[in-house]
């Protein structure tokens, strides 16, 4: 009676994990032509196979979680003051959040790009931009991650993120973007 | 250095402002920015262009030529153009009648077929002497022909030399860079005279700042194809060959030395901010200067005998206007200082005759300047006034420049006198930007004949 039952199992177990890929839940089982039915007894296989499941999909949510989570931090933005290269406060303490999720994830690359607004010439705020990009490089290769890992560049003034020629709109155009351009397919959380 | 109060500042502004067709704001310049007020006020010789002689097979040639021979000469701003009364506009020429009109030159012309094209002659009379003061023939190509308006501009700048000896720049043209709706990027091309624009090509990425060669025939830009990094590219115009110079982060700015052999550009990657020089033969390239801690290096032009530059440099904090010797040694700044103005100061262009223009920042609204680096260092004339009105480029005759402006009359490539301050439209758009004047594209070479 043992194998039946383990074979049941054994097509049970794939079945779910087939399910869970394609994200819907496990369907029921299908009986085979030479396996009964299997029997819910006063034995909690079944039942430890329904929290195992369990486990996994909360697992995989949450390492999904994880990733969406790290490449956000990864893809805040940071701003600057008017003709300023200098990080804030609240910029370093962005900058900091990405180099913990950096240093779980050891293969990402990132590549970060300056900005500036509108005022002042063309070049120079191509210049301006490399600065700001530069100065977020750094602060993050301080605390050890290798500079290899991160690519800069500068768009000046020509990828306003908000068009307009007031002040709330040039101070959302004085930042720097950063996105990610290698790495595994689903990052860790820090300290994972 | 003397402080004029600005109340004299504002006055000779307000004078300034009276010769140009716009009003005048007063908040533009800050106290303590001294402007000087060296323009010529000498009228204008009264001038008169009659109709240009011709059989019926080149009546069409003829209209045509008198037309853009009439309003090159307009866009001189040399002379005050007269229209050709009808009893006067054939025949002989009569002395006392132009007289009386009070004109003082009189250009006159016939045109023949020949074989590949036309034979134009043309006298250039000053009435008041009552005599010729020179004659000069020239060949033009068929009116089809893809020069021909270029040949006859070629003919407006050669009178406009036999009058004031000096260069007129009628036979030039203007490229500039357009931002399209979608985000693309084209260089564009346009006469003088605003005419004939063609988009000379298109990036999908940035295309930034263009610089002709000395011989017109190139064109060197910077451009990020892919939103990857930035190239250095050398374009023949002719041709359409292009190559690729240099790679780098960013980089920017390109000029031509005076004898078209090298190419200075900056350059900023992480290995800092830096001014560089290509020998265009070899392509190997030097650094030219190397930017300090944080100071940016955005731009080295060179002067129109080759030896030193203008470049920006922000080691003041704000970007300011240096000259530069060959080695790298810089020296006396030439923008003006405003104490904590935040003002910013970019884009250098050098005239034949040594001026520079540059755009200026006061703490907001940029504004075109001009001034003499060795007697005027730290004084800036301002031309402009009102909206915003950046990166400016000298034409040929060392007299005209031209900017991106946008108010009044709206946004667009604006030519302005540096002389009179007459200020016309060239092509009207609102992501026009960083023009770049050509030599003169006259390929004539000395007229045919002298005087006969």
């Amino acid at each position: 009676m043992m194998l039946p039952r383990l074979v049941a199992t054994l097509v049970l177990s794939s079945v779910a994990l087939a399910a869970c890929s394609k994200n819907e839940p496990p369907p029921e089982p299908a009986p085979t032509e030479s396996t009964p039915a299997p029997q819910p007894t006063a034995n909690t296989g079944s039942d430890a196979e329904a929290e195992r499941i369990a486990r996994e999909e909360a697992a995989r949510r949450a390492a999904m979680e994880a990733d969406r989570a790290a490449r956000a931090t990864l893809a805040d933005m940071i701003f600057f003051g008017y003709d300023q290269s200098a990080l804030s406060a609240e910029a370093e303490r962005t900058l900091a959040a990405k180099v913990q999720v950096l240093r779980a994830n050891a293969t990402a690359r990132i590549m970060i790009v300056g900005h500036a607004d509108e005022r002042g010439s063309l070049e120079y705020n191509v210049a301006l931009g490399m600065r700001r990009a530069l100065a977020a490089k750094e602060y993050i290769t301080g605390f050890g991650i290798d500079g290899s890992r991160i690519e800069v560049n500068s768009f000046g003034e020509e990828r306003p993120l908000q068009p307009g020629s007031n002040e709330s709109a040039w101070a959302r155009n004085r930042r720097d973007e950063f996105t990610v351009t290698a790495g595994p397919q689903m990052l860790v959380a820090p300290g994972s | 250095m003397n402080q004029r109060p600005l109340q004299s500042a504002l006055l000779l502004l307000g004078a300034l402002a009276a010769a140009a067709p716009v009003a005048a704001q007063r908040d533009t310049i800050p106290a303590g920015v001294e402007l000087s007020t060296g323009y010529d006020v000498t009228p204008r010789p009264i001038l008169a262009v009659r109709p240009v002689a011709s059989g019926m097979r080149a009546a069409v040639e003829a209209g045509d030529i008198r037309d853009i021979i009439e309003r090159d000469l307009t866009y001189s701003d040399r002379f005050a153009l007269i229209p050709t009364p009808a009893r006067l506009a054939e025949g002989d020429i009569v002395y006392e009648d132009w007289n009386d009109l009070r004109a003082v030159y009189l250009v006159d012309g016939s045109i023949e077929p020949i074989r590949d094209g036309f034979r134009l002659e043309v006298s250039v009379h000053d009435v008041v002497y009552k005599t010729v003061l020179e004659r000069a023939a020239y060949e033009l190509p068929p009116r089809s022909d893809r020069g021909f308006r270029m040949a006859v501009h070629a003919v407006a700048d050669d009178i406009v030399r036999m009058i004031t000896g000096e260069p007129g720049m009628a036979a030039t043209r203007i490229a500039f860079v357009r931002k399209n709706a979608a985000g693309s990027y084209d260089l564009i091309m346009i006469d003088s005279d605003g005419e004939d624009q063609r988009r000379i090509f298109g990036e999908g990425g940035i295309i930034y700042g263009s610089a002709f060669s000395p011989d017109g025939r190139r064109l060197a830009y910077v451009a990020t194809p892919e939103m990857q990094g930035w190239e250095l590219v050398e374009r023949e115009l002719e041709s359409g060959r292009a190559r690729v110079l240099e790679r780098g982060s960013t980089l920017f700015a390109p000029d031509y030395s005076p004898d078209g052999r090298s190419l200075s550009y900056a350059l900023f990657d992480e290995g800092g901010s830096r001014l560089m020089e290509m020998d265009l033969a070899s392509g190997r390239s030097r650094v030219l200067y190397e930017g300090r801690g944080s100071e940016n290096v955005t731009a080295a032009m060179y002067s129109p005998d080759g030896r030193r530059f203008a470049i920006v440099s922000s080691r003041l904090g704000n970007p300011h206007v240096f000259l530069m010797d060959a080695n790298g040694s810089v020296g006396a700044r030439v923008s003006p200082y405003a104490r904590g103005q935040g003002a910013m100061f970019t884009g250098p262009d050098w005239s034949r005759t040594g001026q520079l223009t540059f755009t200026g920042g006061f703490g907001g609204a940029e504004q075109v300047v001009i001034t003499d680096p060795d007697r005027l260092a730290g004084q800036a004339k301002q031309l402009t006034q009102g909206g915003t009105n950046e990166d400016p480029a000298w034409a040929p005759d060392g007299r005209h420049i031209v900017y991106t402006g946008s108010a009044p009359g709206g946004s667009g490539l604006y030519v302005i006198d540096t002389v009179t301050l007459k200020r016309r439209l060239l092509v009207s758009g609102g992501e026009l930007r960083l023009p770049a004047w050509s030599p003169s594209l006259s390929r004539l070479g000395p007229p045919l004949e002298g005087a006969r």
